[in-house]
């Protein structure tokens, strides 16, 4: 999709494991510069046949768990030995090494967060040096997301930060990151007024995403969102806030997880000063697989 | 929409790109045959949820295997829509239609099928009469009560009686009867959904006595889902039920030994970092963890530990093994979460592709 779209220079930082996707892959890199996340001797050894295969040559960065307990093979001898063995493959140039850092819960505290983070760049921060005492070069030391662009970048040897939250932003990353705003918001109407203190909304699960946590009721104080079903939001009015959100009457909600929510839309509605201004696809929508 | 990934039918599963939504079709099939068999010589039909599915093609299957009432419900004005264009002859919103843009889609509708709206305001009922008087259409209106959810509905039967008078008097509206939706938690004891069913629907027939005692005549009682899909259907003066859960199925309606689980998420296993743990192909993004994490389908020793937007950890007890590049299917703990993040179902049969049917409602929020 964005080779497609004109971009010159990707990174898939995960792991391409099926015939079919390396295939597709290495069609890619016949067109742009491609580069890809590795975490086992056999993926390095499938990528490189594939590349062979056909004529291509494939970016690779070493990945390591950074304390995602995710992807990315075990810190330490392991991963030097899988960035000495894609050096030596053919089809691949390894280029670096790179991790994902866990970001902050809602109610995780600022300043031990920070220590944290600081502790897993620094796993990845001393892999490299590793791979370089064993005489590999590392051009790229590549960490993520959002949550630690400012701190990575004070971290001697840090080439690149992964990050795609902080355009749109989201609730989760509000209160470590203040001095981003949420740009992405969710417009829904009211639908039904049923009582006193409690208004129900036409914004549900399906279109807020609330897999990871509630989107927040914007701007009304004494209006909050506390319940999504599938298709509607119940907001409980306090004080003031109730004599607002009348039937027909419009509130916004600011998503927890701004990526969740994305994925349910097929457009994105521009609005600067209140006005519409543009009108974008979400091109990539769906692509999951 | 997105048109890159539709394999060819005949495809074997193994051949799938992952993550990937497939239904077995002989699973779906068994599923719609027991609502037609449950329902058969019965007042009550199911009208199924379109909601749950977002697709014509499975909505004219679902009408075509029997037991519905040749319609289906839906959710929004945008969702009615594509199943309106898509050929269903009757569709009922389930939801309060207030914003005077989408009452005047509602009218289109209406000149196009059958239309019927929840309704429990009076206010909301004069601005969709208004509406429909313009081009001369008829909405039928379907009051609904509150039955413990603490969401929309009239919560007492005097206002639902008021209601109904004050809409048999609109121009361009049809009172067509009531409604109530009831969620329940595990409740795997079918005497237990008896006495349940009948505790919460009984106000709605109460509300339909009290507005048939007035002289005003409905012909439409729906209630229920999937967990009173029979229940409800024996309680006498209920015509409808509206259901759509059971025909993918969920782990949260597991008790429901009579439906299998249809609709389910192929993944693949992309990294094998440490013992007893393997990394899946689909997040949240491809299977909803809202109301719990998918469970693992037919591979003992294996469970998801949790999952992040693209990738769901596994793990895994002694003796069972799983290495990169093999395939495993997720069932989810609420199918209509996972189905909404979709373009497309991809239907198997003994293993092979049969159909690729497209969510045309998928996204469908307004």
């Amino acid at each position: 999709m964005f080779a497609n779209s004109g971009f010159s220079d990707i990174l898939l930082a995960n792991q391409v494991v099926t015939v079919s996707k390396i295939r597709r892959l290495c069609a890619l890199a016949g067109q742009t510069s491609i580069g890809i996340a590795v975490d086992s001797p056999d993926n390095a050894q499938q990528l490189s046949s594939g590349a062979v295969a056909a004529g291509v040559e494939l970016r690779v960065l070493v990945e390591i768990d950074a304390g995602m307990g995710r992807c990315g093979i075990s810190p330490g001898i392991e991963a030097v030995a899988l960035a000495q063995k894609i050096d030596g493959l053919p089809g691949l140039k390894l280029e670096g090494i790179m991790g994902s850092v866990p970001g902050p819960k809602g109610d995780d505290d600022p300043t031990q967060h920070e220590a944290k983070t600081s502790a897993n760049l620094q796993i990845v921060l001393d892999n490299k040096e590793a791979m370089e005492q064993a005489g590999l070069s590392i051009e790229v030391v590549s960490v993520g997301g959002t949550h630690c662009y400012a701190q990575a970048i004070e971290m001697p040897g840090v080439t690149e930060v992964r990050a795609g939250r902080y355009p749109l932003m989201d609730h989760r990353l509000k209160s470590f990151l203040p001095e981003l705003e949420p740009a992405a918001k969710i417009l829904a109407s009211v639908i039904s007024h049923p009582i006193d203190g409690i208004v129900v909304l036409d914004a549900g699960h399906k279109s807020t995403a609330p897999d990871q946590g509630r989107p927040v009721l914007e701007g009304i104080e004494g209006a909050n969102a506390t319940r999504f079903s599938a298709e509607h939001g119940i907001v409980e009015l306090e004080g003031e806030a109730q004599n607002k959100l009348k039937a027909g009457e419009k509130a916004w909600l600011v998503p927890y997880e701004s990526g969740a929510t994305v994925n349910q839309y097929d457009y994105f509605r521009a609005v600067k000063n209140g006005k519409l201004e543009g009108f974008w696809p979400i091109s990539a929508r769906g692509r999951l697989a | 929409m997105n048109e890159h990934y539709r394999p060819t039918p005949g495809t074997p599963m193994e051949e799938l790109d992952t993550p990937c939504l497939v239904i077995d079709m002989d699973d779906l099939d068994h599923n719609m045959d027991v609502i037609s068999k449950t329902y058969e010589g019965r007042t009550a039909k199911l009208r199924g949820h379109a909601k749950n599915h977002k697709t014509p093609a499975i909505a004219h299957r679902q009408i075509r295997r029997g037991g519905t009432v040749g319609g289906v419900c839906a959710a929004k004005v945008s969702e009615a829509e594509v199943m309106v264009h898509g050929g269903i002859p009757s569709v009922f919103i389930t939801s309060e239609i207030v914003e005077p843009m989408k009452i005047d889609r509602l009218c289109s509708l209406a000149g196009q099928a059958e239309m019927l709206v929840a309704c429990d305001q009076a206010a909301n009922a004069r601005d969709i009469s208004k509406a429909a008087t313009a081009p001369g259409v008829e909405v039928g209106l379907v009051i609904e009560l509150e039955t413990g959810l603490r969401r929309c509905g009239v919560r007492e039967i005097e206002q639902g009686v008021a209601l109904a008078k004050e809409i048999t008097s609109m121009p361009g509206l049809r009172f067509r009867g009531v409604m109530s939706h009831q969620v329940i938690g595990d409740m795997p004891d079918r005497e237990d959904r008896v006495v349940e069913a009948n505790r919460t629907i009984k106000g709605l027939i109460d509300l339909k006595d009290a507005i048939e005692g007035q002289g005003i005549p409905m012909d439409i009682v729906s209630t229920g889902e999937t967990w009173s899909y029979d229940v409800a259907a024996e309680i006498a003066g209920v015509t409808e039920i509206q259901g759509g859960s059971y025909l993918m199925m969920e782990t949260h309606y597991s008790y429901m030994t009579e439906f299998r689980y249809a609709g389910k998420i192929l993944t693949t296993i992309i990294s094998t970092p440490r013992t007893g743990i393997a990394i899946g192909d689909a997040g949240v993004r491809a299977v909803s963890s809202i109301s719990g994490m998918p469970t693992v389908f037919d591979r003992p020793g294996v469970s998801v530990e949790s999952m992040d937007s693209d990738h769901a950890v596994f793990k895994l007890e002694s003796g069972a093994s799983l290495k990169v590049g093999d395939q495993l299917l997720l069932i989810p703990a609420q199918q209509d979460a996972m189905v909404s993040r979709w373009d497309r179902f991809v239907g198997l049969r003994k293993g092979k592709v049969e159909v690729v049917w497209d969510i045309l409602a998928r996204g469908c929020h307004n």
